[in-house]
């Protein structure tokens, strides 16, 4: 039980792995250094910043301080995991946009908290915006933009009246 | 090249025997938001780590009984945020777990941790103190149940024994129209430590509950002071010397988040605010017009 790593299997982006990860690693530096996934961006690296935000069962997590065999069983989507077949996804095109994407280095968690944000509340208001964003820092301080790519993410993704489903 | 070693076990049983008689070197994780952060930050070099959240027997349930609500050990901070009969009835709890870091740490950290970690400043503690709050802990020669202002002693430490854990927290239903609230002063909105917390009661016409969170060692209730809040809701002048005893029972310290005398003068503010808040919470207001 206290070997040195321990076996995960976990949905990630969609697809199953299964991986023997080191039993004190982090889920940021799995993704990273063993899967290559360099999207998901180390920071502060103590759970403040929100740059390795991902999601774990649809729930944003900052992954610096999630211990990566937590995630046993779980599903992890990561920036990777957003566009699907290499079609951007309407949050990612909305920061284009609005020009919300600055150094660059927060988006990916930004993206994710957005996406956690409108997977559960198509229509947030500003003050319901800033409060699931209120764990990701932009330090270009760019903030309104990125409010501003958030709303106008919400409205694409709101079905059109009348246009049915 | 391990920092420490983790252990995920499957059962209770397997935990205790992972638990070594006052082996401080062994951390229990449930969320990690406290313990991971800490050792990143160096503050603190465990050992090993024992994990909570694979256990069978334990949950992360909020569950409606006949008598209150019981939040399992594992049960996450969103999730109170959230809870319909939290929000209703314990309105309080689910204020001050959405003031707690960020959505990030609270779709993490859990309430059963945040109790665990006895900080001054935790903000689930002084709504826990108002509602009655029992602590369930379980271990290796069974369980039993600690009124939650006895199971925090000092910052940091608790009444958990070598080789217990908490099992699950219980807060009796308020009376029925009682209002509560928690109002937290810090420097910033969001992901900030109190720097001062108010957790209010207003059960009834004249019964004010009262606690204080980052002012002392512990959370302080002021019980001497809350018959004189209580007069208080009709008598401006006692609700004065009410709010005056309160902030007597305070032993706030200085540190890098504010002053002693800041804090001695903040209390009383945010004593006041949490108060009327709950009041206008209940519906004992009506009966003192009526």
């Amino acid at each position: 039980m206290t070997a040195d790593t321990f076996d995960i299997t976990f949905t990630l982006n969609g697809l199953r792995k299964s991986i023997a990860v080191r039993t004190d690693a982090m889920l940021a530096e799995v993704l990273r250094e063993n899967l290559g996934l360099l999207g998901t961006k180390v920071s502060c690296n103590e759970g403040e910043c929100g740059a390795c935000t991902v999601l774990i069962d649809g729930r944003t997590a900052n992954s610096c301080i999630v211990l990566a065999l937590e995630v046993d069983g779980c599903a992890v989507t990561t920036i990777e995991g957003v566009a699907v077949g290499g079609v951007l996804h309407p949050i990612q095109e909305s920061f284009i946009e609005e020009g919300a994407v600055h150094c660059g280095y927060c988006t990916p968690g930004m993206i994710l908290s957005t996406k956690a944000l409108l997977d559960h509340n198509p229509d947030p208001t500003t003050g319901e915006v800033r409060k699931a964003l209120e764990g990701n820092l932009c330090r270009c301080t760019g903030y309104n933009r990125i409010l501003k790519a958030v709303s106008r993410a919400a409205e694409k993704l709101r079905p059109t009246p009348g246009a049915g489903e | 090249m391990a920092q420490f070693r983790v252990a995920a076990p499957r059962t209770l049983d397997e935990a205790f025997s992972l638990l070594p008689i006052q082996d401080r070197d062994v951390k229990l994780v449930a969320g990690g938001t406290d313990v991971l952060i800490h050792i990143r930050a160096g503050k603190s070099a465990p050992k090993r780590l024992v994990l909570l959240s694979k256990i069978s027997e334990l949950d992360d349930d909020i569950r409606v009984t006949d008598t209150g609500i019981r939040i399992g050990a594992l049960a996450r901070l969103s999730d109170v945020v959230r809870h319909p009969v939290v929000l209703a009835r314990f309105t309080a709890l689910a204020e001050a777990a959405a003031q707690i870091g960020s959505e990030q740490i609270r779709n993490r950290g859990t309430v059963c941790g945040n109790v665990a970690n006895a900080s001054p400043a935790g903000d689930t503690l002084p709504p826990l103190y108002v509602f009655d709050a029992v602590v369930n802990l379980i271990g290796p020669n069974g369980r039993r149940a600690v009124p939650i202002a006895a199971f925090v002693q000092a910052p940091g430490r608790t009444d958990l024994a070598a080789g217990e854990l908490i099992e699950s927290i219980v807060c009796p239903f308020p009376p029925d129209g009682a209002g509560s609230g928690y109002i937290k002063l810090a420097r910033r909105a969001g992901i900030d430590i109190s720097t001062v917390g108010a957790a209010a009661m207003v059960c009834d016409a004249d019964t004010v509950r009262l606690a204080l969170g980052a002012v002392g060692p512990t959370p302080i209730r002021p019980l001497a002071a809350e018959p004189l809040l209580g007069a208080g809701l009709r008598d401006d002048e006692a609700f004065d010397r009410g709010i005056t005893a309160a902030a007597e029972a305070t032993t706030p310290i200085s540190d890098i988040r504010a002053s002693r005398d800041y804090r001695l003068a903040m209390v009383q503010v945010m004593a006041r605010e949490a108060i009327r808040l709950s009041q206008q919470r209940s519906t004992s207001k009506d009966r003192v017009q009526a």
